[in-house]
């Protein structure tokens, strides 16, 4: 019965991600290569999302502050930030590195910084919920077992 | 100077009449060379001078204003300087005379002592006397020298003998002669002298001012001889008493004393006497320009100062004008003028120009931002669709199922309406593509038909009827002639309340006028190609599409492009166009003549009234309009008030022809027939009453054939015919009720994928495979494609579809594939790798494009995917190297496999699968971010195959091996 709770509590949470554009129909094709012989499959990519998602912005403030900020290099660590999103379906963050790109493309850099502001917000709140659909997860998978 | 006037006494006055001042500063023998030469001025002088050149009266009551006042006082005093400079000469004169004077009275003296001295030597020394006479004679004559002429009969003769008493009387007597002429001279000349004086004081102010005009003339003559001037006078009355004018047209007597009107006529006379008039009026001299054009002298342009003249009491008088031929200057200034307009003009056109290359850079900014909107719009709403599809998994009651069909139709129209919406700004843009497929008309026709009727909410007949002529296949865009249709309709039901709505399409023959073919004719023809049709369409458009083969090919060939381009014409040469001619009528409310001109215009629709009763954005006739145009044809409107509207529009199709059709003759007759059946199908008719049936068709064929949702998005037409059999209440005439499994297979694309259907008849078909076949039905024949791929697979694919739905691995070995996968990002890798692997291929991955090259220069692949955007080396170059080396067998020196590498390579490889390698042509895949950096034209320019956009997923990564990978 536990089980069944948190997976409604997971479904909700994951609808609510859908409903509220974090995620688009990518996390579905994420969550079809789930299965018997990749179990934790979405984990895994979306433990890697967010480690590595934390490096780049992590970078990109770095290079954000620096006096000369090289505007190639920040705009190719968003552009590897714009992949790993859109490959995990996080549409917000996905399209917030869009725009970054674009002021990247006009060498702004308070464009720069606050759309840096806003993806950090944006994946940081992504990477909570994230955080919390994975421990439901394991969660449910702890139940498992004894059935 | 004394001398000179002593000289020359007639030229004294004269010449002390020059100006001073001019005098001195043209040398005078210039001047009087120049007038004694100059045989013309001094005429044309003369000329002036007549008293008819001038009205002397007039010249006395201008001498009254005030500026022959002043110009009396410059006389005055410049006479009293001369009469001074005069007088100051005769008192000179008068000093000489006297002098003269003085010497001749001493010389008379001296002469009265010789005598008395002779007389007394006569006594004493009378031989004497003829020597001392010699030396007297000489002595007298001396002082006369000046008087010559007056002295010169002196010659003395003595009759008397010489020294006798009468000889000397005779001789006194002679020389008081002399002495008295002497006098008498003396006497002349003081009178001479007298007469002088006298005369100088008759001469008065009025001749010296006379004089002095008289020079001034002449001066001011030769100084504007050749002057392009005219200088005249006129009166109060405007006539002219004066006129100067060096090349003049008429003769001075005809201009002195009339206006200008007597003397000229034509443009221009009027404006300058106004301006006169003005003058007078104002009394404030002006300069103007007047451009005349009579028939005296044509078309010149004067600038002409012109001043009032005032008299003395200050009453205008008249006027003085000067007027001057600037005819060239003006010509000059004006094509000055018209250089600067056109510089003007051409500085216009450039920040035009500029304009519009900034208008056009905000369009392509405007085009970025579409991008990135569609995908904003799209995304949530692909979201809503994907759960409801999920949905539709699951265990629903017949009444949640309906309810589902309808929240998936309805979302799908909101999805193609964004895509709409978003086509014709790309249409506008010049960024809008045709697709152009293989379709069938009829099946277009009662689709539309069918979708309007499933939504019918009136009491309204749905009909369609097709000409028989029309072909059974044509190329063209049919989402957009879908479209198109399916606006028009629901535009009719929409403003129809009563009555019916339909759908008349037929065969425009623009080549053929006369060939066309009556409906009667056609019907008994219709089986075995009619002979006159077949004339026309070379290939006969009965042909079926039984190569499904064929069709993929041209499906491949033609995914861009608009029907009449090129690359199709590659696949089927000698295409046929025809001129399909699709009207759609209503008996509606028909719209007012005054509103027409506006129906076709973007967010316009009938009037405001319309617009809140019948709602709607006003977009939809304006896309029709614009999609019908973008593929050639033409898109018109008839309509009356009250009675109904029918929008035609006229659309070139290009008939497709299946080359190998004669190769496969077995399929041939089973095929006719099916077309036959369906080739007779001309219409359709939807009664209102057909509706409340409608539910329960579509719950028997729920029920009957165990379909889910995702099947009826594919090929509603199949699926209503598959279910008219049963229950509906559709009347639909000469119906097409084949379901044999043999016709199926040989059918096109929605009976391949029945006939697979069936196969898979009760298995769960998994949401990513229904998607797939979702998104492909959505373009017409690809459905075909998936079709016939399904098929070649036959049970293996069954097998690993349903698999994949149960989520567990099948790697059929024979469908092992060696993929290079080249990614720089982790998580990228990760997504691609998993779905890779869980189509059962076999992959490596590196990290860049120069790792890339490594790799296959160490293995050989089937299929490389390749990102674009890459540290090191990116896609595009790591594509241009590999290309290069199949193209010439050895690698770019930057890239050069180290030694090892060839040992190890070769240690690897075999020859043959080395020479292979080298031979074939591995394909590349893009994939690209969808960014503005990476264009899908750069990929292919680099020699990469295809391209899919990132994020990957299933359904493209799937199709796109379906194609390059060799069939195994």
């Amino acid at each position: 019965m536990a089980a069944a709770a948190l997976t409604s509590q997971l479904n909700a949470l994951v609808n609510n991600m859908f409903a509220m554009g974090l995620l688009d129909d990518q996390f579905q094709q994420l969550q079809m290569l789930q299965d018997s012989t990749a179990p934790d499959f979405v984990s895994e990519v979306v433990t890697l999302f967010c480690d590595d998602g934390e490096r780049i912005i992590c970078e990109l403030s770095r290079q954000l502050e620096k006096p000369n900020v090289d505007f190639d290099r920040v705009d190719s660590y968003v552009h590897q930030l714009k992949g790993s999103s859109a490959s995990v379906g996080a549409q917000k963050v996905k399209n917030t590195c869009i725009q970054f790109r674009e002021f990247c493309q006009q060498r702004s850099r308070d464009g720069c910084l606050k759309t840096l502001d806003l993806v950090r917000t944006e994946f940081y709140d992504l990477r909570n919920k994230f955080q919390a659909m994975l421990q439901l997860e394991q969660q449910i998978q702890a139940c498992y077992p004894k059935h | 100077m004394g001398d000179e006037y002593l000289a020359e006494p007639e030229d004294e006055v004269a010449i002390s009449m020059w100006p001073e001042n001019i005098g001195d500063k043209h040398q005078k023998q210039f001047k009087m060379e120049k007038l004694g030469k100059d045989q013309d001025a001094l005429e044309d002088a003369n000329f002036q001078q007549k008293p008819s050149s001038v009205d002397l009266n007039r010249l006395m009551e201008l001498a009254n204003s005030e500026k022959g006042v002043s110009q009396m006082q410059y006389f005055v005093k410049h006479w009293e300087y001369k009469r001074a400079n005069t007088a100051r000469l005769l008192k000179e004169q008068i000093g000489l005379l006297c002098q003269q004077r003085k010497e001749i009275e001493q010389r008379k003296q001296q002469i009265l002592e010789e005598q008395q001295f002779q007389d007394e030597s006569y006594y004493a020394v009378k031989w004497q006397v003829p020597i001392l006479d010699e030396v007297y004679k000489d002595e007298w004559k001396r002082p006369s020298k000046k008087n010559d002429d007056l002295s010169h009969n002196q010659e003395l003769k003595i009759d008397a003998e010489y020294d006798s008493i009468s000889y000397w009387k005779e001789r006194a007597m002679q020389l008081e002669k002399t002495l008295e002429a002497s006098l008498q001279r003396e006497r002349s000349l003081e009178e001479k002298l007298e007469e002088n004086i006298k005369n100088l004081q008759s001469h008065t102010p009025v001749e010296e001012f006379s004089g002095m005009l008289k020079r001034a003339d002449y001066f001011l003559h030769l100084v504007l001889q050749s002057a392009p001037i005219v200088i005249a006078h006129q009166d109060a009355d405007l006539r002219y008493r004066f006129i100067f004018n060096h090349f003049p047209t008429l003769a001075d007597e005809d201009v002195i004393g009339k206006t200008d009107y007597e003397i000229l006529s034509g443009e221009g006379i009027e404006e300058m006497n106004n301006v006169k008039k003005e003058v007078m009026a104002s009394g404030k001299a002006t300069k103007r320009e007047f451009v005349f054009n009579t028939p005296l002298f044509g078309a010149k342009t004067f600038v002409t100062y012109i001043e009032p003249v005032f008299s003395k009491s200050g009453e205008t008088i008249g006027v003085n004008y000067v007027a001057m031929d600037i005819t060239d200057q003006v010509t000059r200034r004006e094509k000055m003028a018209d250089i600067r307009v056109r510089e003007a003009v051409q500085k216009a056109k450039e920040t035009e120009l500029s304009k519009s290359l900034h208008i056009t850079e905000e369009t392509m900014r405007a085009k970025q931002m579409l991008a990135t909107m569609s995908h904003e719009i799209r995304s949530p709403l692909s979201g809503v669709l994907s759960m409801a599809e999920i949905l539709a998994t699951t265990k629903l009651d017949k009444e949640q199922y309906q309810l589902l069909e309808v929240m998936l139709s309805s979302g799908d129209l909101v999805l193609q309406l964004i895509n709409d919406i978003l086509d014709l700004s790309k249409v506008e843009s010049g960024a809008m593509k045709l697709e152009a497929t293989t379709f069938r008309p009829r099946e277009v026709v009662k689709h539309v038909l069918q979708t309007a009727a499933a939504s019918l909410k009136k009491e309204l007949i749905l009909e369609g009827c097709i000409g028989d002529n029309v072909p059974l296949e044509v190329t063209g865009d049919v989402l957009r002639i879908r479209q198109i249709l399916t606006n028009l309709i629901s535009n009719a039901v929409k403003f129809t309340h009563e009555g019916k709505v339909g759908i008349n399409l037929h065969v425009l023959d623009k080549q053929l006028p006369g060939c066309r073919i009556e409906g009667g004719q056609l019907h008994s023809k219709a089986h075995s190609a009619p002979a006159a049709a077949a004339e026309h369409f070379s290939a006969s458009p009965r042909k079926c599409d039984n190569d499904t083969l064929g069709c993929s090919n041209h499906e491949d060939a033609c995914q861009t492009g608009i029907p009449s381009n090129d690359n199709f014409g590659e696949h089927h040469e000698g295409d046929e166009v025809v001129w399909l001619r699709c009207d759609v009528y209503d008996t509606g409310i028909g719209i007012p003549e005054k509103s027409l001109p506006l129906l076709f215009k973007r967010y316009m629709q009938a009037s405001d009234d319309h617009a809140r009763k019948y709602g709607g954005t006003g977009l939809g006739l304006a896309i029709c309009k614009q999609l019908v145009e973008l593929m050639g044809g033409t898109l018109t409107v008839v309509s009356k008030e009250n009675e109904g509207s029918t929008f035609s529009f006229v659309l070139p199709c290009k008939i497709p022809v299946k080359e190998d059709h004669s190769d496969d003759p077995d399929d041939m007759p089973s095929s006719g027939g099916d077309f036959t059946t369906s080739d007779i199908e001309g219409s359709f008719i939807f009664k209102p009453q057909a509706r409340p049936y409608l539910l329960t068709s579509g719950v028997s064929v729920m029920n009957n054939t165990k379909l889910i949702g995702g099947n009826q998005f594919y090929d509603p037409p199949n699926i209503l015919e598959d279910r008219k059999p049963f229950s509906n209440g559709f009347v639909l005439a000469e119906d097409h009720s084949t379901n044999s499994a043999s016709t199926a297979h040989q059918s096109n694309g929605p009976s391949v994928s029945r006939t697979n259907k069936e196969q898979h008849d009760n298995a769960m078909v998994i949401e990513l495979n229904r998607q797939a076949e979702r998104v492909s039905s959505s373009r017409g024949d690809t459905t075909s494609v998936s079709g016939l791929i399904h098929d070649e697979r036959g049970p293996c694919r069954v097998h690993e579809e349903k698999s994949l739905h149960k989520k567990s691995k099948c790697s059929p070995s024979s469908n092992k594939a060696k993929i290079l996968l080249v990614e720089d990002n982790k998580v990228n890798i990760m997504v691609a790798k998993s779905m890779l692997e869980q189509l059962g291929h076999g992959i490596d991955i590196v990290n860049n494009g120069l790792e890339a090259i490594r790799a296959i220069q160490k293995r050989q692949y089937d299929i490389i995917l390749m990102d674009v955007h890459m540290p090191e080396m990116d896609g595009l170059q790591a594509t241009k190297f590999i290309r290069s080396f199949e193209n010439t067998g050895c690698w770019d020196t930057s890239v050069k496999p180290e030694h090892d590498q060839i040992i190890a390579g070769s240690d690897n490889l075999s020859d043959c699968a080395h020479m292979k390698k080298q031979g074939k042509r591995v394909p590349i895949i893009a994939m690209t971010a969808n960014s503005f950096s990476e264009s899908a034209e750069e990929c292919l320019a680099a020699g990469m195959d295809s391209y899919i956009s990132k994020p990957v997923n299933f359904q493209n990564i799937k199709e796109c091996l379906q194609q390059y990978l060799p069939p195994q």
